[in-house]
């Protein structure tokens, strides 16, 4: 197991020099360059030149990477074109954000997807199956800014319940962060209930037709007791990988919500960034997503292990 | 008094009595100080209101939700809702103009200006203008939030610093005529210029260019300073969180206040939501005091926002216009006639309706109605239907392209208005082809000449009217990419700059207006689009400059 995980360890790096690589070149051939957000629009290209020089970006793209390469090897991610801020406090400012929006969602869809599946399974073509389906259809159908904008219509200024924008820390005011990630929260937990309800619904499936769950019933045992002790864990496992991709894509997908409920997330960072030509922005919010997915992806795959002893990795 | 009965208040509260009054008094005030070019009251002591002085800007008209500051109410919170800031509060470097809201609570500026564009003292407590310098008198009873001392050294560090910057600062084209700086005693500066242009200089110093960091600061804190920024204004930074919120604090030790300016409020806090309709609900959400837009206010927002019960939306007169940029240097547009046809097949009623939901006044020319240098009776391309049907015709035919003809609109952004003009245009043979290119262009395809035409915005960047002239019709103009040249306009242009009075500089600039209209303005004008500020009824005494930007160091909150 411990050979593995290094392997996996391992094979992280060159997946994500390959990343900066493509983000890196991506972002050098997209028209346009970091002096109009810097100079403003109307700025004269002498001006722009003279930026031009200051950044380095007169140097070949190669030189350019590699001297990137070299001090983000360092842990130094520079500061950014635009705000001249260190990027490094950026990310510290903003990962948190984005982080506990993406884990709170996934922990509310988890609990609400698992057994809203499970039931559909146990009872499939009744009307609950029927129901949970076309929740599912519907979960995964609706835009969540659309989803956004009804949830603010409806508790922030119909009934002023809940704030529609900002973000306070939870160190400033707790009572306060909680009502300000409600809404956020909310949207994003939409889409990935009806992901997670809709895989465990078919796995289950599956399982429930098992032999051994047959036999287990034919033994005796209480229908709870075999669908949550003997089905569960196995039609866990495509479940699980789905929970992976959904925590991949909540972290690095959160840039509309986070714009639309005004929250500095690494979402609006990057957004702010792309269209400023950031490059050394982008590339640290590139890596930090890329490093977060591949993390998930390796969790996720030792935790097949987990939920079935019969998976051994070698 | 008939432009302040257009230019009102929309909703709930109309522009009162008191404050016509209080507008046309102002006027008054400024036309009386008009007369005072060169001569400014040097008496350091001096307030704000008193001993006024002037560049020769005046035609004042009413601002904002003026009250008494003397029934100012103390304490609260102003919340301002406005779109992404770039972080960038050095203002003599100020390369991000969405920042700008935030800097005038934080720095004072030399002079200040209403939306009229009036200079009046402010940092600079007077100034003489002659023989190719400008002295300024400044206060001395001002410090900067660190504590240190606000002086002429100071002023002369501020100013250095921006030319050392070159075009890597915003604002250094705004002090490029300076040549030398010097600093006679703690309480006076001397600017040396390069070339006479007096009434421009002082008016820059009105707008963020004349806002004063403290040089100790930045060179202590450097890059950093951007996050801990430190002027002499009315409120300091307390906290930056970019795409977030930026809180600041009254200044306790402001040197305003003893002349009854503010602070009123305990603080300011600039919620940085994504434009928009997140805006919008934001204000619905009572979430937010003001909106702030740093360009044009959407109309379909605005309509939203004035149905909002105790919400008013302010409208005043800008200083700026939309338009289309053309490219001189190549053809179609390097034809004198066609680029007129073009210019009077334009409703410009319809496009104000159409695309800017009423709020503004259609635009002959590039002076605005709001400014001094504004003639009434040049109507430009804004001429009535059958008129400008036979104009386009006319030059159509002088153009050697009865039938018509084609160009490309090459633009990044919205295509709302491109497709207006290619609907409006085409029953009289022009057919126009859109080009959309990537949001993230940029502007070099511009600056490279490779365009026919773009639809734009032109923002006058200072009060004076030069700024509309120098920079984009001037043949040395920093934005003059459309090849365009006229030494006769040039010369035009540099004699307005350094004549001091008035009446004749206003004439020399509608002779300039004439001239660039004969000879094929390369900015065809549109619309002349209102300043709209979106506010709570409880929200008193605001501010808004001729530039769109909120000055809240009067500000307080009824309630």
């Amino acid at each position: 197991m411990t050979a593995y995980i290094l392997r996996r360890v391992l094979l992280i790096v060159p997946l994500l020099l390959l990343l900066t690589i493509f983000a890196f070149v991506l972002n050098s051939v997209v028209p346009g360059d970091p002096t109009g957000a810097i100079l403003g629009e109307n700025a004269n290209p002498e001006a722009k030149r003279q930026v031009e020089q200051e950044l380095g970006l007169d140097r070949p793209m190669v030189v350019r990477y590699l001297d990137w390469l070299g001090n983000a090897a360092q842990g130094d991610f520079g500061r950014s074109y635009v705000n001249r801020q260190p990027i490094t406090q950026q990310l510290q400012d903003r990962f948190p954000v984005t982080l506990e929006l993406a884990l709170v969602a996934l922990v509310v869809a988890t609990l609400l997807g698992i057994p809203l599946g499970v039931i559909a399974a146990v009872r499939p073509g009744s009307i609950v199956d029927r129901l949970a389906m076309v929740f599912a259809v519907a979960g995964v159908a609706l835009p969540n800014f659309f989803l956004a904008t009804l949830l603010v219509l409806f508790f922030s200024v119909k009934l002023h319940w809940l704030p529609a924008t900002g973000w306070i820390p939870f160190s400033e005011d707790p009572v306060e962060h909680i009502r300000h990630v409600i809404l956020p929260a909310a949207t994003l937990v939409l889409t990935p209930t009806a992901i997670i309800a809709r895989m465990m619904r078919t796995s289950m499936v599956g399982v429930l037709a098992e032999d051994y769950v047959r036999t287990a019933r034919a033994k005796g045992l209480r229908k709870f007791t075999v669908v949550v002790r003997h089905a569960l864990r196995n039609a866990m496992i495509p479940t699980l990988t789905v929970l992976g991709l959904q925590l991949s894509a909540l972290l690095g997908g959160t840039i509309i919500i986070e714009s639309v409920f005004g929250l500095p997330g690494l979402g609006r960072l990057a957004l702010t960034a792309v269209t400023g030509h950031d490059s050394p922005t982008i590339q640290a919010v590139v890596l930090l997503i890329g490093t977060g997915v591949l993390t998930i992806s390796l969790l996720v795959d030792l935790l097949y292990a987990y939920v079935n002893p019969r998976i051994r990795y070698a | 008094m008939e432009r302040d009965n257009y230019w009102t208040r929309l909703s709930t509260r109309r522009l009162g009595r008191r404050r016509l009054i209080g507008g046309a008094s102002f006027a008054a005030l400024g036309l009386a100080a008009a007369a005072t070019v060169g001569c400014g009251d040097d008496d350091d002591d001096d307030t704000s209101d008193g001993g006024a002085t002037s560049t020769g800007t005046t035609a004042a008209t009413g601002t904002s939700a003026a009250s008494p500051t003397s029934q100012a109410k103390k304490g609260g919170k102003l919340v301002v809702g406005g779109g992404t800031m770039l972080g960038q509060f050095e203002p003599n470097a100020s390369t991000s103009a969405a920042d700008w809201a935030l800097l005038f609570a934080l720095y004072d500026t030399l002079f200040v200006t209403d939306n009229t564009g009036a200079v009046k003292p402010n940092l600079a407590t007077s100034y003489e203008a002659k023989d190719g310098q400008v002295s300024l008198k400044l206060r001395s009873d001002v410090k900067f939030h660190d504590g240190t001392p606000f002086n002429a050294t100071a002023v002369k560090r501020n100013v250095e610093r921006t030319l050392g910057l070159g075009t890597k600062s915003r604002v250094y084209s705004q002090w490029s005529q300076v040549e030398t700086v010097t600093v006679p005693d703690e309480t006076t500066v001397v600017f040396k210029l390069k070339q006479p242009q007096y009434g421009p200089i002082v008016a820059n110093m009105a707008t963020i260019a004349g806002a004063m960091p403290s040089p100790d600061a930045i060179e202590k804190l450097g890059q950093d300073f951007n996050s801990k920024p430190v002027g002499t204004g009315p409120y300091k930074i307390d906290q930056v969180a970019l795409d977030s919120r930026i809180t600041t604090t009254a200044n306790k030790e402001y040197w305003g206040t003893a002349a009854g300016k503010g602070p009123h409020m305990d603080g300011i806090e600039y919620k940085i939501v994504a434009t928009g309709a997140a805006l919008v609900t934001a204000m619905q959400a009572g979430e937010v005091d003001i909106i702030h837009y740093s360009i044009s206010a959407p109309a379909g927002e605005i309509i939203q926002l004035k149905a909002i019960s105790g919400v008013e939306v302010l409208q005043l007169p800008s200083h700026s216009f939309t338009e289309f940029r053309l490219n001189r240097g190549k053809a179609p547009f390097d034809n004198a006639d066609l680029l007129k046809a073009l210019g009077y097949a334009l409703d410009r009623d319809a496009i104000l309706a159409g695309n800017h939901g009423g709020f503004g006044k259609p635009a002959g020319g590039p002076i605005n109605p709001a400014t001094w240098a504004y003639n009434p009776n040049f109507k430009g391309f804004n001429l009535p239907k059958a008129e400008r049907e036979a104009k386009v015709k006319e030059h159509l035919q002088k153009g050697g392209s009865p039938s018509g003809f084609a160009f490309t609109f090459k633009l990044a952004g919205s295509t709302e208005r491109a497709e207006t003009i290619k609907q409006m245009v085409k029953p009289y043979g022009i057919d126009v082809t859109i080009e959309v290119l990537p949001a993230t262009a940029g502007t070099q395809y511009l600056y490279d000449g490779d365009f026919q035409a773009t639809p734009s915005f032109t923002p006058q960047y200072s009060p004076d009217p030069d700024s509309i002239f120098r920079p984009n019709f001037h043949s040395a103009g920093q934005f003059n990419y459309h090849r365009f040249k006229s030494d006769a306009l040039d010369q035009l242009i540099d004699q307005a700059a350094a004549e001091t009075d008035q009446a004749k500089r206003k004439d020399l600039y509608w002779q300039a207006q004439d001239m660039i209209f004969d000879l094929g303005i390369p900015r065809i004008p549109n619309v002349h689009v209102d300043i709209l500020v979106p506010m709570k009824t409880k929200v008193k005494n605001l501010q808004v400059g001729w530039d769109t930007y909120m000055r809240v160091g009067d500000v307080w909150l009824d309630g």
